[in-house]
């Protein structure tokens, strides 16, 4: 029997795919993400739920820029924008609410992240931001035109062509993007690293272990975490930045709450409070949650799985469930994740 | 306490014959078809033999009828969507479309009842007359209908709010509870066939089944873990992929079809005075004002009411007047699930049945909490009428994509000004 099901499963497939994508884009904009979250949730102990709204940020600010052609539509200069729009969001989100109770201020800034994807899907902004139809315009898109084309063809210094072998075989954009992606992670997790070693982070970790001594201590914590928040905020706008660039649209859809929780369950996974948490994590996640759906999907195909238990129509859904039995799962056995300290990973709320 | 339990008991019964008669004359006027209809008219004035047209969202001709004797037209739909509903005409002699008003009328049928569309015409001295109903009367039918969402987001509420305050937990996974009974009072209204009269089994199984889940979900997971002192910020990320196991799970083995119960399709508006909705409506307004009602007295006049507050005040306090907390927490749990599971019969009642339904209204629920006062049973139902009756309403004057802004703004304020909301105790918090 077992041997069997050896025979029908393309092993080569398997792993080809899973490494294909922990090591691709989206592995590189969900770390990214991670690593802002770290800032603001494993160093500083602050429970944002509205990661995506930086990423949004991020993404809107760059792409609406852009497509409106504002002082001449330079990409650099869209790109600043969507970071400043990013800083906006930390300060509006930072300035009223960092004093709240940890539970409360997670409501709060899963609010705000929510307001701000149903404003920019309104009907009423339609010229800005595409409403529900997103950025660029459907026309453009049909036309293959897009604000990053002058990323992905204009500056790209790779040679036309397809590299690699295997499963793991890009085309130049894509290679491109990927090690954009990548680097950008390297150098937020070398800020970070450097950045806890310095005296603001030791005043950072003492803010996650005790508010009130650190506060005794004659420092202005509201400040720290209202820097944390901002510092945070721009990496992740990063990877909204990052993901808008490989997808060639930004559309609301992409910015449900759902894709906070992804980065929550990478960033646990991997281990809060660990420079190297964000990255493991990720890569580790997308390992995952592929592998299983490959397996998934040829164990369907060659009749192992019945299809009144699952049809093969579902098996993208179970990429939602097993994210949540991993969510749960670590926070129960393993909260530190698979590289953190667990000392450093007990969260209450002070 | 022989009153006070005679008084609820009474109460329940209420509920219950509520519940049986629903069906029975909630499905007297079950037209089967969805429908765009109106009237052609100027004023009182009828047009009779104007020929209307509906086309659906890819520009096709679906239906195309004259108006009657009556100046009435009715065009069958296939379904939910958007349509285009264009007046070709003729019109007589000195009636034309009133300037700035368009002779097509785009609508978005997003219930399963027929839709009414007016044009707006005007006769030969140029003034405006359309109005099927006045203003005054459209606001009214709006606050209606907005308060029979807020009575259902206070109903499926009062759960989350209960948890909270009992264990200081937030519960992410309570919206999938809320579509839990929805999609339960669905299966066995398809598989087993409760339709029709035997429609309230039905609900009474779905509402059981989710104080079962209640139970199983404190009994299995959230009673152990807090018996293991994990912290309440971790339990809460806990609830979160558990949140998204569910709605998974659900939208795996009943799809992504959004369902109507059968029993309830389409029904035409029974009119009382101004107001008009379908019959179903008056008795889903009914029966979760009774029910509220009932959790009220419950929780005011009984000995198991008074211990959840007295837990949800503060538990060791309570522990040590010789409340067993663990079974009170166990009692909040099975009564706030079983809730929720009403909630979600109800909102699949007015709505529809999805996969997403929890997720749309968890929001809206955490939303009325906070309003209400976090821990507190009836600041959930103030807050929930409140939340739903504001958005609802609010889709008079703004769009409605952006009703959910209201109930988040809200949301955000009374956190920053007023955490506590505004039925909270104030010392509660850090």
């Amino acid at each position: 029997m077992l041997m069997n099901l050896f025979a029908e499963i393309d092993i080569s497939k398997l792993f080809g795919l899973a490494i294909r994508t922990s090591i691709g884009v989206q592995a590189a904009t969900f770390a990214l993400a991670a690593v802002g979250l770290n800032l603001h949730y494993g160093y500083t102990g602050l429970l944002n739920f509205g990661v995506v709204a930086f990423m949004a940020a991020g993404a809107y600010g760059m792409a609406i820029f852009f497509t409106q052609g504002w002082l001449g539509g330079s990409i650099i200069l869209a790109i600043a924008s969507g970071l400043t729009f990013a800083v906006i969001i930390a300060l509006s989100i930072g300035l009223p609410s960092l004093r709240l109770r940890a539970d409360y201020l997670a409501l709060t800034t899963i609010a705000i992240a929510e307001v701000l994807r149903i404003s920019f899907r309104s009907q009423r902004l339609l010229d800005l931001t595409g409403g529900p139809f997103g950025l660029p315009s459907i026309e453009d898109r049909n036309a293959s035109v897009s604000f990053a084309d002058v990323i992905t063809i204009d500056w790209n210094p790779i040679g036309k062509g397809s590299y690699g072998t295997w499963f793991l075989e890009f085309d130049e954009k894509t290679l491109w993007i990927m090690i954009i992606g990548w680097s950008l992670v390297s150098l937020a997790s070398l800020l970070i690293w450097g950045l806890m070693r310095s005296p603001w982070g030791r005043v950072i970790k003492a803010i996650r272990e005790d508010e009130d001594a650190a506060r005794a201590l004659g420092k202005n914590v509201f400040s720290y975490k209202l820097q944390s928040l901002i510092i945070g905020g721009v990496i992740a706008s990063f990877a909204g930045i990052v993901r808008a660039f490989d997808m060639g649209f930004v559309e609301t859809q992409q910015f449900r709450p759902q894709t906070t929780f992804f980065i929550w369950t990478v960033l646990i996974l991997g281990g809060a409070a660990s420079i190297w948490g964000p990255i493991i994590g990720s890569m580790t996640f997308w390992f995952i949650i592929i592998f299983s759906e490959e397996l998934l999907r040829q164990m369907v195909d060659s009749g192992w799985i019945p299809e009144a238990i699952l049809e093969s129509s579902d098996i993208a859904s179970v990429r939602m469930v097993l994210m949540g039995i991993m969510l749960a799962v670590l926070m129960i056995w393993r909260p530190q994740g698979l590289v953190g300290k667990k000392e450093e990973a007990q969260i209450d709320v002070r | 306490m022989g009153t006070r339990l005679r008084l609820i008991s009474g109460f329940l019964i209420l509920v219950m014959g509520l519940l049986v008669s629903f069906p029975v004359f909630a499905n007297a006027q079950n037209d089967n078809e969805l429908t765009i209809r109106g009237t052609v008219r100027v004023g009182k004035e009828i047009i009779p033999d104007a020929r209307v047209t509906v086309s659906n969202a890819q520009n096709i001709e679906i239906g195309s009828e004259l108006s009657g004797e009556d100046g009435k037209w009715e065009i069958p739909i296939p379904g939910l969507g958007e349509y285009t509903v264009t007046l070709v005409g003729p019109l007589p002699e000195g009636v034309v479309i009133r300037d700035g008003a368009s002779d097509r009328v785009t609508v978005i049928v997003d219930e399963y009842k027929s839709k009414a569309v007016g044009f707006q015409l005007v006769g030969e001295d140029k003034k405006p007359i359309l109005e099927i109903q006045s203003t005054w009367e459209r606001l009214l039918n709006r606050m209606v209908s907005g308060l029979k969402v807020g009575l259902l987001v206070a109903l499926a509420s009062i759960g989350l709010s209960l948890i909270f305050g009992v264990t200081g937990l937030v519960n992410f996974a309570h919206s999938e509870m809320v579509a839990f009974g929805a999609v339960i009072a669905l299966l066995l209204e398809s598989t087993i066939g409760l339709t029709g009269a035997l429609f309230p089994i039905a609900v009474i199984l779905a509402v059981m089944a989710g104080g079962g889940l209640g139970y199983g979900l404190e009994r299995g997971i959230f009673g152990p873990l807090r018996r293991k002192k994990m912290t309440n910020i971790s339990l809460m990320v806990v609830s979160i992929g558990l949140a998204f196991l569910m709605r998974y799970l659900i939208l795996i083995y009943h799809g992504a079809e959004p369902e109507t119960f059968e029993s309830f399709r389409i029904q035409s508006g029974v009119s009382l005075g101004p107001i008009e909705l379908p019959t179903k409506d008056y008795f889903i307004i009914a029966i979760a004002l009774t029910t509220l009602v009932t959790v009220g007295l419950l929780l005011q006049r009984t000995k198991l009411g008074t211990s959840m507050r007295a837990v949800s005040d503060n538990p060791a306090l309570a522990e040590s007047s010789g409340i067993d907390v663990n079974k009170t927490i166990m009692w909040v749990w099975i009564l706030g699930s079983a809730l929720a599971s009403l909630g979600g019969t109800m909102i699949g009642l007015t709505q529809v049945v999805e996969w997403q339904m929890g997720e749309k209204i968890l929001l809206l629920m955490f939303a009325a909490v906070t309003l209400g006062g976090l821990g507190t049973a009836f600041g959930a139902m103030v807050g929930g009428l409140a939340i739903g009756f504001a958005s609802e309403t609010s889709t008079f004057w703004l769009d409605n994509d952006l009703k959910f802004l209201i109930a988040l703004a809200v949301m955000i304020v009374i956190l920053l000004v007023r955490p506590q909301g505004i039925l909270g105790v104030r010392e509660r918090l850090g």
